[in-house]
């Protein structure tokens, strides 16, 4: 959870402390339409790894990106 | 930057760096030398472009001042003279419209059209983006970078695509054709290559398809830098970023191995798999010398070796008339490199070194920051491409003076050479120098424009002028736009000096007056300057004044209005406005000829 905590943590500018797998677009301010897209560019290069468009729509909070991260073998 | 970032050049790294930048500079915690302004107008959602773009101008020292326009609004932007942009009042203007959204649906049915329609589309384009670029031109004063389209690697036809008469492929070519002959001959536009850009970095790779379809973003992020870079390929010129002169080393450089102890005939040079590395670098340091750089020499060798080697081997490309200065001698690195910087009369920040030794490289970079020095791959096969891939010699037009300078140095030695044997005045005399003063026409202003953005020492205002703004001066009626042509017994340096000068009736005030550094020395200047009073003379002009902001490079021009017999009126801050009565002919120097 570490990396993925700080790579959320730049994007959304939020402090790592406060990042749970609850958090979402309703608790961070700015966790708006584009820094979404900037935070799974984000995700992607620190992991290695590509979603699918689909996988990026069902996104609605930080649980949801872990889940998709360990379906591609990842543990974060 | 206070808060570290795990990679600096992530794409996030570079949004938060840009962030930090907006932020210090408007809270003024950091001040940068220059500011430039940036209208950044896309046909899709640019995010990353513009902070990319600010960070890469940052880490030059330059604040980019960055405007974008409303979601693909470029269109209502540039035609709407109250627009957002236009009250910007930018620099440059980018144009980036996506090739999906000029084709529409053509991109994916592109043969629902006769090859009849399509040669209308072609032309119906080119004239839509003509009519904006005109209404940009007229609406601002900015510098227009406007790209073109990348060509689509995918036809329907397949394999046939190629046997149609004006097909999809080629409507789009020839498009691209029409938007770069637009651009010959307008001293504003400038094209954009995108379609070279996407060439380079692999068509198939330009765009991240998911990122098009959740967020409209056509540029795969990842490149981002790489067409920030290809911008500042303009800009640099935009901005005065030029570098003029190429240092060089010998040994392993220009050559492989060691003149000293293998001697001409062991030297790695020529049409073997060992030499040829050497020889095409040659060549294109030859096809940069013809472009106007200047090339010149620092080596640690005996003069004698290195003259032979360049006199007598039969593969050398460059031989001792290419150089304008050669600093071969057991000296120190360092003092050769300033040695040449002050024989050429340009400044370290204008040099460019080059040398196969990693140490002297680490040297020259720790003593002389403001050099660039490149660092030369382990591998001579590399070297030819390092060169290419500088992209700091470009100047904003070519001239005719940019084609003759490396012969002008040449020439410069051979008058040092005649200055030994004699004192001043009669050297002076000797020149036999002729100079002509001329009214700013077209053929000279590409010219004119181009001295006031790269001439620094002689220089007694440093303002910095595009073509567009001298043609403005010129047609107000308001300004005398002179330009100074000089030439001499070795050869015709053509134009040399510039003289911008505010015509009110009662009295003048030269905004700005520079001659390029290897002409001055030589009384021209007076006779320029009297050329001037004489001129206000015989329009009933009783007073002259002259302006002088010092900087940090233009010391030689200090006391010119002094010791031209102007009085100090007064200053204003940094600037001081200079007065002279003109009250009868002013005699031009002895030494110098008036032609016309």
């Amino acid at each position: 959870m570490e990396k993925l905590k700080e790579v959320l943590s730049q994007v959304l500018k939020v402090e790592k402390g406060k990042i749970t797998d609850k958090l979402s677009p309703a608790d961070a301010a700015n966790w708006d339409s584009m820094s979404a897209i900037v935070l799974i560019l984000a995700v992607e290069s620190a992991f290695d790894v590509k979603f699918t468009t689909a996988e990026i729509k069902e996104i609605r909070c930080v649980g949801d990106i872990r889940k998709i991260l360990k379906e591609k073998g990842i543990r974060a | 930057m206070s808060e570290p970032v795990t990679d600096p050049m992530s794409f996030v790294g570079y949004l938060n760096m840009a962030e930090k930048i907006e932020k210090n500079v408007r809270t003024k915690t950091i001040s940068l030398k220059k500011s430039i302004k940036i209208a950044y107008l896309s046909s899709f959602n640019p995010k990353g472009i513009k902070e990319v773009l600010a960070v890469k101008c940052f880490q030059r020292g330059v604040f980019a001042d960055i405007y974008q326009c409303g979601y693909n609004q470029y269109a209502q932007e540039l035609l709407n003279p109250q627009s957002g942009l236009y009250q910007f009042d930018p620099d440059v203007i980018i144009l980036f419209i996506d090739k999906r959204t000029i084709l529409g649906d053509l991109f994916y049915v592109p043969y629902k059209i006769s090859e009849l329609e399509r040669r209308d589309w072609a032309d119906e384009k080119f004239s839509e983006l003509q009519s904006l670029l005109a209404k940009a031109k007229s609406c601002s004063r900015a510098q227009i970078l406007v790209h073109n389209f990348d060509v689509p690697y995918y036809s329907p036809l397949g394999i046939l695509e190629n046997k149609q008469d004006f097909g999809f492929i080629e409507s789009l070519r020839a498009l691209n054709e029409k938007q770069k002959k637009a651009c010959v001959g307008d001293g504003r536009l400038f094209l954009f290559d995108y379609d070279s850009f996407c060439s380079q970095i692999g068509k198939k790779n330009v765009t991240d398809d998911r990122m098009y379809y959740l967020a409209d973003m056509r540029l795969d992020s990842r490149y981002m830098p790489d067409l920030c870079d290809a911008y500042l390929m303009y800009l640099k010129p935009f901005l005065s970023f030029i570098k003029k002169c190429i240092i060089l080393d010998l040994d392993n450089t220009l050559w492989g191995g060691i003149i000293g102890e293998d001697g001409i005939g062991g030297i790695k040079l020529g049409p073997t798999p060992e030499g040829r590395p050497f020889m095409d670098f040659q060549k294109h340091l030859l096809s940069l010398f013809q472009r106007g750089v200047l090339l010149a020499i620092a080596s640690r060798n005996n003069l004698e070796d290195a003259l032979k080697a360049m006199r007598e081997h039969p593969h050398m490309v460059l031989r001792e008339e290419h150089f304008a200065s050669m600093r071969i001698n057991w000296d120190d690195k360092i003092s050769n490199i300033k040695a040449i910087a002050e024989e050429i009369n340009i400044g370290l920040d204008s040099m460019i070194f080059i040398d196969d030794d990693k140490t002297n490289r680490e040297r020259v970079k720790k003593a002389l920051p403001e050099v660039l020095v490149v660092d030369l791959p382990e591998d001579p096969a590399l070297y030819a491409r390092t060169l290419m891939e500088i992209d700091d010699f470009s100047t904003l037009q070519l001239t005719e003076e940019d084609r003759k300078r490396g012969e002008a140095y040449t020439a410069q030695r051979h008058r040092a050479d005649l200055r030994k044997g004699a004192d001043l005045s009669d050297y002076l005399e000797s020149l036999k120098t002729v100079v002509k003063i001329g009214v700013a026409n077209p053929a000279t202003i590409g010219r004119i424009a181009q001295l006031t953005q790269k001439t620094n020492q002689f220089n007694m205002t440093t303002k910095r002028y595009l073509e567009a703004d001298i043609v403005r001066k010129a047609e107000s009626g308001h300004f005398l736009i002179l330009s100074l042509g000089l030439k001499d017994k070795f050869e015709d340096m053509g134009i040399i000096g510039v003289a911008i000068v505010e015509t009110a009736a009662d009295a003048w005030r030269i905004d700005n007056f520079l001659m390029s550094c290897r002409a001055i020395g030589r009384k021209a200047e007076e006779a320029f300057l009297a050329g001037i009073l004489n001129k206000a003379l015989r329009g009933n002009v009783r007073k002259v004044m002259g302006e002088f902001t010092p900087t940090a490079k233009n010391a030689p021009a200090r006391d010119f209005y002094k010791n031209n017999g102007f009085r100090l009126i007064r200053r204003e801050e940094t600037l001081e406005v200079w007065g002279y009565d003109v009250l009868a002919e002013v005699p031009f120097p002895s030494c110098i000829t008036i032609e016309g």
